[in-house]
């Protein structure tokens, strides 16, 4: 990015030469009086001078180096953006390059919104994927759960019909890192829905397998049970009797049990309840048993649990109303 | 705040600064967030906004919908999530006018927002946010389209209260495994207040969140509960309104969707019927 950029003899534009031409546009007195900005001088001088040549929509060399000042000084200002885009096109820049200038204004300013929609734009230009996975992985590699990478890495995997076995890979790799990497879980969520295979019997055991492995030694993990919940979404928990089977194992054989675990039983017994299952009686009971355990062991969501409580016996009344009016 | 009376159709309205004795080029656009802003402003100013070229405003909003039922921050390929649905539907709300809004769209982009683990993203797909999941929840609130499951069904709601309640630990948090942050404290409170589930969290244990995130000398609250944590503008605002939420004496009662006070919120309702008078 410092390439062709000439050394200033004063850190201000209104002392250089080159800019003598162009009469700043400096803050208005309403702007210096309602609800000032404390920005110092060097940002008042560099965009006084980029609102003068934004009037005159000026397109030059010079002024695209401005708008490298007015980014250092404020990444978030999504005019300067757009007048950029305007003067990379019209001056013919490399988009490599500039992606290049964009990945390390990213990496400074990881959680801006102007800054990944800029890089957006430039991909869909350049119009091929390039190094998009790599470039997500590093930013990834500082911070895990930065939801503008996300949401980039899915649109770059859409837009250019990348789905596949690699970014299932990409997130086991993560998971096994760091398995409370709730963005990777969603992620993973999300290539099986656009591969299709979300419904697939086989893409399911594995899936089922793989939070199986987790949830059983991290059962403290409220990802993965949400995943685990989310993957029968469709069908209902009750849909999968191997899943209950191992569900039911772990609650007796664990002794410190997670509320996520106990919950997952509770959820389970209102499907069944819903259903009319053995009567539903006894299901209610075991709801009931599952809510009192939970407000002990997650006292900070006593009200809700105490609700489901009553929600139990609802359900059960609800379901024997409409089984005596369906006979 | 600058209204910009040479504005681009599809990007008409407030803009976040003025300065410019003319409008420049179509590079200085409205922005929805600020529309939004700044029409709440006004009002808290007392100002009755009948100087506000709503006509002009609510055509824009109608140009900014997508093709995917989301809108455009300020005019076609500028950014684009759920956060400018909450803001042209407030928008909407405020000129009690919803025609610009195409719902068959915009029902399938919050359907599709909607995530497994029962919250919204930001988008389709996206990982679920507590502020995109208000966002959607106060903008079917804001429309009288939250109860009546043209959107999201009896169930899906039940999920998603769900899904909010779980991202409590002292105070909220806003996405699965993330640490409790104040401005969540609203954005999840508020949520739930709309859905009329608040009173299933802890309101004490958030309270003592938020309190614990004061600065000692400067005042004013911070993001995180951590040593040497600055407070900001933004954070110590969603506090005191997420305070607010839980009947804080002082404070005044906060309408959530809309996110103003209910004092102000009851003059938009007066100003609406004076509107509906002379038409």
């Amino acid at each position: 990015m410092s390439e062709g950029t000439e050394v200033k003899s004063s850190p201000f534009y209104r002392d250089r030469d080159d800019w003598a031409d162009i009469t700043p546009i400096l803050p208005t007195p309403e702007e210096n009086t309602i609800v000032r900005i404390d920005a110092g001088e060097a940002f008042v001088d560099a965009f006084s001078y980029l609102r003068a040549v934004l009037q005159k929509k000026e397109i030059s060399e010079r002024c695209f180096q401005l708008t490298n000042d007015c980014i250092q000084l404020n990444a978030a200002n999504y005019t300067v953006w757009q007048y950029r885009r305007d003067l990379l096109k019209a001056l013919g820049h490399d988009l490599k390059a500039e992606l290049r200038f964009i990945g390390d204004i990213i990496m400074e300013n990881p959680k801006n919104y102007q800054v990944w929609h800029h890089r957006r734009t430039l991909v869909e230009w350049i119009g091929n994927p390039g190094d998009e996975l790599d470039f997500t992985a590093a930013v990834f590699d500082d911070e895990p759960k930065n939801y503008h990478g996300w949401q980039h890495r899915q649109w770059v995997v859409r837009h250019f019909h990348l789905v596949g076995q690699r970014e299932i890979d990409y997130t086991t790799k993560l998971l096994l890192e760091d398995s409370y990497n709730n963005s990777a879980w969603n992620y993973r969520y999300f290539i099986l829905q656009l591969w299709e295979k979300i419904d697939h019997k086989e893409t399911l055991d594995i899936e089922i397998n793989f939070c199986k492995q987790i949830a059983g030694k991290l059962t403290h993990n409220e990802s993965v049970w949400n995943y685990l919940a989310g993957l029968l979404i469709s069908g209902g928990l009750i849909s999968r009797p191997d899943v209950i089977e191992w569900a039911e194992k772990l609650y007796s054989e664990t002794e410190n049990r997670a509320h996520y675990l106990v919950s997952f039983l509770l959820d389970i017994e209102m499907e069944k309840i819903e259903e009319g299952l053995d009567g539903g009686l006894i299901h209610v009971t075991r709801a009931k048993q599952f809510c009192k355990e939970l407000e002990e062991i997650d006292p900070v969501r006593t009200n809700f649990w105490r609700y489901q409580q009553a929600l139990a016996e609802n359900k059960h009344e609800k379901q024997i109303l409409h089984a005596q009016q369906h006979p | 705040m600058f209204y910009d009376s040479g504005c681009p159709p599809d990007a008409c309205g407030f803009k976040g600064s003025g300065g410019n004795t003319q409008p420049i080029n179509g590079y200085d656009r409205a922005n929805l967030a600020q529309t939004y802003s700044a029409l709440l402003s006004l009002l808290i100013l007392d100002d009755d906004i009948s100087r506000v070229d709503r006509k002009a405003i609510l055509e824009a909003i109608r140009l900014s919908q997508r093709e995917n039922g989301c809108f455009w921050s300020q005019g076609n390929g500028s950014e684009s999530d759920m956060r400018f649905v909450f803001c042209a539907v407030a928008v909407c709300h405020i000129f009690n006018d919803f025609s610009p809004i195409n719902w068959k769209t915009l029902r399938s982009f919050i359907r599709s927002s909607m995530t497994y683990d029962g919250g919204i993203g930001q988008g389709e797909n996206a990982e679920a946010h507590g502020g995109s999941t208000f966002c959607a929840i106060a903008a079917l609130s804001l429309s009288g389209r939250l109860w009546d499951e043209s959107i999201l069904t009896q169930a899906e709601l039940t999920r998603l209260i769900k899904w909010a309640i779980l991202k409590q630990e002292i105070g909220f948090h806003g996405r699965t495994g993330k640490p409790d942050d104040t401005c969540y404290a609203f954005w999840i409170g508020a949520t739930l207040k709309i859905l009329n589930a608040y009173h299933l969290c802890a309101s004490s244990s958030v309270r003592q969140f938020l309190l614990s995130t004061q600065h000692n000398h400067m005042g004013g609250f911070s993001k995180l509960c951590e040593d040497g944590a600055y407070p900001d503008m933004l954070h110590t605002y969603f506090s005191l309104a997420a305070l607010s939420l839980q009947g804080e004496p002082t404070l005044r009662s906060l309408h959530p969707a809309l996110n103003i006070s209910e004092r102000v919120y009851g003059k938009l309702g007066r100003i609406s019927q004076v509107d509906s008078l002379v038409l």
